[in-house]
């Protein structure tokens, strides 16, 4: 399959920030994947607010793999999570980075508080530029309280001597599974 | 004790114990990830410019902007409050914790939060503030000040961490950097969970959605803007712009300049306070911070600090902050932005590490909003003289050319008197001049003596130039202007030298700004008449070319004649490769070597190395660039200057630079400023010629 243009760009600079792209043909090929990752990590399942068809499929998906805490869960039942999956609303060729848009703070913490964090993005939702972002950043801001969160690539620090380490206080994987 | 001394005494000490650990590599770290980053970003120029639009702007309507972001984010259920000075900031915060009976506030690194001393008036109160960035933590628990902005903990080795930690756990952390990791995140993963206040600064805020943008690498910033019950934000009102357009290329901005990162990790806006689970009961409280701002906005010179976005590029390419690190270069907020920020916040005399900077100007050069940094440094040495007079040595070195013209005047007299050991021992202790540094030879016949004899009438010209001469081509090397002049003659340039002062900088350098307006005052009125019949100012030294160029136009700021005098000064070897492009010269080598060429900090916002490249290789030399991106640390006067704040500076800051020369292979340093000759000659022992010392032109054939 030949990627190019935005996408191939968007891909390079994810992974080069040390994020992962995969890419999967279809939601279906996507939930595989989850399933997988369910199975290595051995614990719950945090999932974000999403479409209901997604969500049952999901849940269909992970009936005796594991549990599945949310959408909307606690911050303890997400903290408790192995896995969080979130639903990106774009990804930013420019910057390599997702943007995750939310209206309940506990969808954030599904790509913050697990160890992994998976991504859903459809490669028709990756722009060129960062400020392509701000129109559906701004609709966004026609609820009474939001936020949107850039995310480049899993958490990281080099504060003690420089060492670069992956994986602080956010997740040590980011995934991105890229529906082309 | 003097406030210069007590800093003179501060940083005898670093140099006894050396340059402080990991510092360097941290800013040179940030300065390549810069370099790289901007590569790929393609017209940074364009994208510069447009940043700083926005910081214009944005200050200019600030309280306009202030009012609007006020009523957005009120109408989404947030409390705004303004406060005036720290003290009433404090007492706001406290009054919120109070209110919400916390016990425990998990914090993301904010420097405005230190600004105020937020955590010491916390913790007066009984409130367990807990910082949750790593390097903060790790300064939390040792009770120091950070020591860079973007790595606060860079001067600590994993060592003191792992003792840190393990005295925290009251068990050992080993220094395995994976299990302190582990350890951090187990430990504050708690203090998210349970923190009754997250608290916050914010690096932006948008005026038109109410909405504060938090960055963070760690995720810290996400989970205590997050988890707890209530979140408080810290906001200077300078952070405010109008859009998320705009927002978002401050972020840019931000990421590129201070680590190379096309975004910082986690760029969190938030508007209003979202439910928590269907939780609507949380609380969301913006304090608007003052404390001075709207002051530093009605000062012609301090108010371009507000553009700052607190990258810290401006540090990672300070010299002098390299060697001393920010608890000396700084006060709570460090380095060159530290200078006219402390000032203006902390007081005047907070500030006295201005006496540190080394004027290279290079923090201008890698601000990505392109702040005049040196010119509120050099404003605040200005109003630390007025207060406490000028450091002796500054006040000998400010009257350089009357020194220099009288040396010339008893040359050869003087160049004996200046190697004699006790007549050095002697102005060390009069002048502060140290006894150790070499000094040039002085010339009885200046240039400006000899010119007569150089110059050849063109009665038909292709163009007009005027000579700028500066202290050393006239009264140290007028070979190098003779052949310059030469070289513009033969390709039938008229060339005059017309009556003139030296350039002045070392006054705006150390801090006398109404000595350099005279200078600039009289250079334009002498210079400006041949402008405006049409010559080019051609200068050759490139300290002189900057200050014509840079810094005489704000100056003097609406005098056009300075304007015009600026826009038409040109470098003396950007002429001489215009002449050989235009095949009116052709230009061949006098020695055959490789060189190593070191570039002037002034030269770098004019023409940088292009030129002297360009004609060295057209010459059919090789010729490579070796730096490191900072000063060498002559930096004109002051590596003359007897003491700590002078020449022991100036050497450990040269020391780097000089191993990258003496290990390079080159068997010679180019470079066209005449006081890093000096320097680099003695630290290296290599030779050190100008360009016009190893070309020569003649008519192409």
């Amino acid at each position: 399959m030949r990627i190019n243009g935005k996408v191939a760009l968007f891909i390079e600079r994810f992974r080069e920030q040390g994020g992962v792209v995969e890419l999967v043909q279809s939601w279906d090929e996507a939930l595989g994947l989850i399933e997988r990752e369910a199975r290595a990590a051995a614990g719950s399942i945090a999932i974000a607010t999403c479409e209901i068809e997604l969500l049952e499929s999901i849940r269909d998906r992970l009936k005796g793999v594991s549990r599945l805490v949310g959408p909307r869960a606690s911050p303890a039942e997400i903290a408790s999570c192995s896995l969080g999956v979130s639903f990106p609303v774009a990804g930013i060729a420019e910057t390599g980075s997702i943007l995750e848009i939310c209206y309940d703070d506990s969808d954030r913490l599904v790509s913050t508080l697990p160890p992994t964090h998976i991504a859903y993005l459809e490669s028709s939702k990756v722009l060129e530029g960062l400020l392509q972002a701000a129109p559906l950043i701004r609709q966004a801001s026609r609820q009474n309280a939001f936020s949107a969160t850039l995310i480049s690539g899993p958490s990281r620090t080099a504060d003690i001597e420089l060492r670069q380490v992956i994986g602080v206080h956010g997740p040590h994987t980011v995934k991105v599974l890229l529906k082309v | 004790m003097t406030i210069y001394s007590a800093l003179e005494e501060r940083v005898r000490k670093r140099l006894s114990q050396g340059p402080v650990r990991g510092l360097y590599s941290a800013m040179l770290r940030g300065l390549r990830g810069r370099e790289k980053a901007i590569a790929e970003m393609g017209d940074y120029k364009a994208f510069r410019s447009e940043a700083r639009m926005i910081k214009e702007r944005s200050i200019e309507r600030l309280f306009e902007l202030a009012d609007i972001f006020a009523r957005n984010a009120e109408m989404r259920g947030v409390r705004v409050y303004f406060a005036r000075d720290g003290e009433e900031a404090v007492k706001i915060i406290v009054g919120i914790a109070r209110g919400a009976r916390s016990r425990l506030v998990a914090k993301s690194k904010s420097l405005t939060s230190e600004e105020i001393l937020l955590n010491e008036g916390l913790e007066a109160q009984g409130l367990n503030v807990v910082e949750t960035d790593l390097g903060e933590r790790i300064i939390q628990l040792a009770r120091e000040r950070p020591s860079h902005l973007v790595f606060p903990a860079i001067h600590k080795t994993i060592e003191d961490v792992s003792m840190l930690f393990s005295g925290e756990a009251k068990r050992e952390v080993s220094s395995d950097i994976r299990e302190i990791m582990n350890y951090i995140r187990q430990k504050l993963r708690e203090v998210f969970l349970t923190a009754d206040i997250g608290l916050n600064g914010a690096n932006v805020a948008i005026a038109e959605m109410g909405a504060v943008v938090l960055e963070t690498n760690e995720g810290n910033g996400r989970l205590t803007a997050s988890l707890p019950q209530a979140q408080v934000v810290l906001v200077g009102i300078e952070k405010i712009v109008e859009t998320v357009e705009e927002a978002l290329i401050l972020a840019r901005a931000h990421a590129v300049a201070a680590t190379g990162q096309r975004l910082t990790t986690y760029v969190s806006i938030m508007s209003g306070r979202s439910p928590m689970a269907g939780d609507r009961s949380r609380e969301m409280h913006i304090v608007l911070l003052d404390n001075g701002r709207s002051r530093m906005l009605s000062d012609d010179v301090f108010r371009e600090a507000l553009y700052c976005i607190r990258c810290g590029a401006c540090m990672n390419v300070c010299a002098p902050y390299s060697v001393t690190g920010g608890h000396i270069f700084g006060h709570i907020y460090p380095g060159p932005i530290g200078i006219p920020w402390t000032a203006n916040i902390h007081g005047l005399d907070e500030a006295s590490f201005a006496h540190l900077c080394i004027s290279c100007g290079l923090c201008k050069e890698v601000c990505p909003i392109s702040i005049n940094i040196p010119l509120m440094i050099s404003r605040v040495k200005n109003l630390l003289a007025t207060r406490h007079g000028h450091p002796k040595a500054d006040r000998s070195m400010m009257r350089y050319e009357t020194l220099g013209r009288l040396a010339s005047q008893l040359a050869p007299v003087s160049n004996w008197v200046l190697k004699a050991r006790f007549s050095r021992y002697l102005l060390e202790k009069l002048v502060g001049l140290d006894r150790t540094v070499p000094l040039p030879e002085f010339r009885r016949e200046t240039f400006a003596k000899r010119f007569h004899r150089v110059r050849v009438e063109i009665p038909t010209p292709r163009t007009r130039v005027a000579l700028f001469l500066d202290f050393f081509p006239n009264y140290c090397r007028p070979e190098i202007a003779e052949s310059l002049v030469a070289a513009l003659q033969l390709a039938g340039v008229r060339v005059e030298l017309p009556p003139q002062l030296t350039s002045g900088y070392p006054l705006i350098a150390y801090g006398d700004w109404e000595g350099a307006k005279k200078y600039a005052a009289r250079n334009v009125e002498l210079l400006s008449g041949y402008v405006e019949q049409g010559y080019s100012v051609v200068s050759i030294e490139p300290t002189a070319t900057y200050t014509l160029k840079n810094i005489y136009p704000h100056l003097l700021k609406g005098d056009k004649r300075a304007e015009l005098l600026a826009k038409n000064t040109v470098e003396a070897l950007q002429v001489l490769r215009e002449l050989v492009s235009e095949g009116l010269l052709a230009v061949k080598a006098r020695y055959e070597k490789r060189y190593g060429i070191h570039v002037p900090c002034h030269q770098r916002p004019l023409s940088g190395v292009e030129n002297v490249l360009a004609l060295i290789r057209a010459a059919g030399l090789e010729a490579e660039v070796i730096e490191d991106g900072m000063c060498c640390g002559m930096a004109g006067t002051f590596g003359m200057k007897h003491g700590p704040i002078g020449r022991g500076l100036s050497k450990a800051m040269g020391s780097r630079l000089f191993e990258l020369f003496t290990s390079s292979g080159v068997n010679a340093i180019v470079t066209e400023s005449s006081v890093c000759a000096i320097h680099l000659a003695e630290g290296t022992r290599m030779k050190v010629l100008h360009p016009l010392d190893i070309l020569y032109f003649e008519k192409p054939n």
